[in-house]
């Protein structure tokens, strides 16, 4: 049985990875089960100086979900490269690190660095604001996004490159060509979406920044929907998530079109979800004799 | 030894006003909590409630944890129906405990904060002092037993029911001194003035924080709390912290 998929340069032992900022930098989980078993691990994004993130509270919980704004809190390059980075590399997996920042400058000086480091892949976060263009997220205008994915692609010379794309946006394909055609070697998606919820007895919001981004099993059937669609408007490989809790919830994903997945509020609410997705797409290939995980990506009946 | 099991409600009773008491029968390795750390229970099935919901260790024996479960939301009150015999996923025990100071204990609890220190007044027991605040007699749990475990308990009532009128702040100045370690858990406020007064006279203080928890483990950071050395997770740094490391909003 094969389970193994590849994404740009990035082989992978089974197609399920950790969604960024749901793992920490891995070692919180390191004592539930052995990383190595994942295909590859995604860290919390990680900006060009330390970030300290928002006010509390940072995160609700809504109907079959989570809305977060933790606001980036993160170590910074050069303690993440120094302290955490030989902790991951004990693991025989893949490393990924989504990079975040607020101009094009930034993205290019954290991808140069990382692209000499011992990592596997680069995942562009892109749903932060663009500082000098009036803050509206590179992520969720075209014009910028393929701006920003021009530069970057001349930075990342020997790592895999990911854009993850935001779900806040009209037509997704557009976002998904744009990536594809700046030489992006994939694309993730989807990210949270933007969403608030209201304590009616105070009047106050219920996470200090007011807006913040959904996640969970709320927003799965619309991120299928989203692979779906990204599937049949680009050729390069797919990273699908949003919502994901279980084997099954990952299959959806890879028959829509994903030649891999990523688990992420699974993580809070059972620190062995990925694992045990791993094992649930080995039981499921074999009860349906599948000997390629492969042959099923985007292998929607219709 | 995993920290992630499943255990079976064994106890549930109504404690005061809104609150339950509720055991848990636990497997052998998820033993042996200590006082201030606290257990992630999984109260809805199929994703909803989908995140777990933190509770303090309020007592253990062999086998046994028991916690305190007042009915704040749609989670808590599937926690309190359920009946002995049923089954919840658990997560723990997690987060810093209350540390051993080589001075006298003074312990402070408001309301619900006793969900977090009754532990450590059976621990201390007649060598600590307790001031036990409510907001008047039916929200003062297991009175009784406390009266019985430590060495002096002063209670206080917002309407006077029970003890004296008023809050812990009214009898802090009595039982505090430089030779005390104060431990306190209850109502924000509280625990603001109780650091304040504590950082003010000198005093060595730690305290119990709550904020809402994703994960539990110190993945999420969604639970901080602002210190001076900037935002801390309550789950994994906390939930007890030194009150003068507290930056108070």
């Amino acid at each position: 049985m094969r389970t193994e998929v590849v994404i740009g340069k990035m082989k992978m032992k089974n197609p399920v990875m950790t969604a960024s900022g749901t793992f920490g930098y891995g070692n919180e989980y390191a004592e539930f089960f052995d990383l190595s078993k994942l295909g590859a691990i995604n860290v919390k994004g990680i900006s060009l100086e330390p970030m300290e993130g928002n006010p509390s509270p940072r995160i609700c919980e809504t109907p079959c979900g989570m809305i977060n704004s933790i606001g980036l809190q993160n170590v910074g390059l050069e303690a993440f490269i120094r302290e955490k980075l030989s902790y991951l590399r004990k693991f025989r997996t893949n490393i990924v690190v989504n990079v975040l920042g607020n101009t094009v400058e930034e993205y290019i000086r954290i991808c140069e660095r990382l692209d000499e480091e011992e990592i596997d892949a680069i995942e562009l976060n892109v749903s932060c604001p663009n500082v000098k263009k009036g803050g509206i997220s590179f992520g969720v205008d075209e014009y910028q996004l393929a701006g920003l994915l021009k530069d970057v692609r001349r930075s990342v010379k020997n790592k895999t490159l990911i854009v993850k794309l935001s779900p806040n946006v009209t037509d997704i394909r557009v976002f998904a060509k744009v990536a594809e055609e700046e030489g992006s070697d994939a694309i993730s998606l989807i990210n949270t979406i933007t969403a608030m919820s209201i304590d009616i007895n105070t009047r106050r919001p219920k996470i200090a920044n007011l807006i913040g981004g959904l996640s969970g099993p709320a927003i799965k059937p619309i991120a299928v929907r989203m692979v779906w669609e990204a599937f049949n408007a680009v050729k390069i490989p797919i990273i699908g998530m949003g919502g994901i809790m279980n084997h099954e919830d990952a299959l959806e994903f890879i028959l829509a079109g994903a030649s891999a997945v990523a688990i992420g509020t699974a993580n809070f609410v059972d620190p062995e979800s990925t694992m045990k997705v791993v094992e649930g797409i080995g039981s499921y290939m074999a009860d349906n004799d599948i000997m390629d995980v492969n042959t099923i990506i985007g292998g929607l009946e219709k | 030894m995993s920290k992630l099991f499943t255990a079976e409600i064994i106890e549930n009773r109504p404690a005061a006003k809104d609150i339950h008491l509720i055991k848990l029968h636990l497997p052998r390795h998820a033993m042996n909590p200590e006082p201030g750390q606290f257990y992630m229970l999984q109260v809805g099935l199929h994703n909803d409630p989908l995140l777990k919901r933190p509770f303090c260790m309020f007592d253990s024996g062999a086998h046994e944890l028991a916690i305190l479960v007042k009915r704040v939301g749609r989670g808590t009150a599937i926690l309190t129906g359920k009946l002995p015999g049923s089954f919840v996923d658990v997560l723990g025990p997690l987060g810093t405990p209350y540390p051993r100071v080589e001075k006298e204990p003074l312990i402070i609890s408001g309301g619900m904060g006793m969900a977090s220190v009754y532990s450590l007044i059976k621990k201390y027991g007649k060598g600590c002092r307790v001031i036990y605040g409510a907001g008047s007699r039916e929200g003062l749990i297991s009175l009784d037993n406390i009266r019985e475990m430590a060495g002096e308990v002063a209670v206080t009532t917002d309407d006077g029911s029970e003890g004296t009128r008023g809050n812990v702040m009214d009898k802090i100045g009595e039982y505090a001194n430089k030779g005390s370690v104060v431990y306190a858990c209850g109502p924000e406020i509280m625990l603001m003035k109780v650091s304040r007064y504590c950082v003010e006279h000198e005093i060595e203080c730690y305290v119990s924080l709550e904020q809402n928890m994703a994960c539990g483990i110190g993945s999420c950071v969604g639970c901080v709390v602002k210190t001076l050395e900037g935002y801390k997770r309550v789950c994994k740094e906390g939930p007890v912290f030194r009150a003068d490391e507290i930056v108070w909003d």
